[in-house]
């Protein structure tokens, strides 16, 4: 008797939650904390004063807050995916989705707060400014290197 | 049950912590930080905040469908 076909749908589900929240963590530690080139509502409140740079460490916290839960639904999800018996269990699907995560919070994020709402920029000196594009073209990278790996284990799975 | 009777300690850990009582709670800088989160763009700025996460929800449900 044939096995099943085995699916990638659930881990790679999975994996894109875990990367939405990473990715969230990159811009928030990195952006946000250690380089401190922008953060959460610096277009709209200035991070030069004592009380704009707090607001906006308050709304910095509330993003993070987001971007834990999405995380911990990821973990939730791969706990599911990996003790269905139909899941295929692959490393480099589990990597590529979470790269497809991470480029979609920057394609997601970027388009909506740094182009259409102009909550805050990448990098806020200048305003809306090349980095912008930067970013968004990282997310369709990021999203393309993970779909790349995907297909090529759902295409040796299928041989 | 069985996983939540454990953690019930934790809860007395946050009257507890100093954190709790704030230093800048009674502090003028305080009393302004409040009042510029919560002042009248504070539903905007909630609105602003949660905008991506539909948008996510959607991507990550329509990528698992069509694409991965």
């Amino acid at each position: 008797m044939s096995q099943p076909a085995k699916t990638t749908g659930p881990l790679t589900t999975a994996g894109m939650a875990i990367g939405i929240g990473m990715g969230g963590f990159v811009d928030g530690i990195v952006f946000h904390q250690i380089l401190q080139i922008h953060n959460m509502l610096s277009a709209r409140i200035a991070t030069d004063t004592l009380v704009g740079a707090k607001v906006n460490m308050v709304w910095d916290g509330i993003f993070h807050a987001a971007v834990w839960m999405a995380t911990a639904i990821g973990i939730t999800l791969l706990w599911k995916a990996i003790k269905r018996p139909d899941v295929l269990l692959s490393g480099t699907a589990l990597f590529g989705s979470i790269l497809f995560g991470f480029g979609l919070f920057n394609l997601v994020e970027g388009l909506i707060d740094h182009h259409v709402l102009n909550i805050h920029h990448v990098y806020e000196r200048l305003g809306q400014s090349v980095w912008d594009y930067v970013f968004l073209a990282s997310g369709v990278a990021l999203m393309l290197t993970g779909w790349l790996m995907i297909r090529d284990v759902r295409s040796r799975s299928a041989a | 049950m069985k996983i939540a009777a454990p953690l019930i300690p934790l809860a007395l850990v946050f009257p507890a912590a100093p954190a709790w009582a704030c230093t800048l709670c009674h502090s003028r800088t305080a009393e302004e930080v409040r009042a510029a989160i919560f002042g009248a763009d504070f539903l905007g700025n909630v609105a602003a905040l949660a905008l991506p996460v539909p948008v996510l929800v959607a991507a990550v449900l329509a990528a698992r469908k069509y694409l991965l």
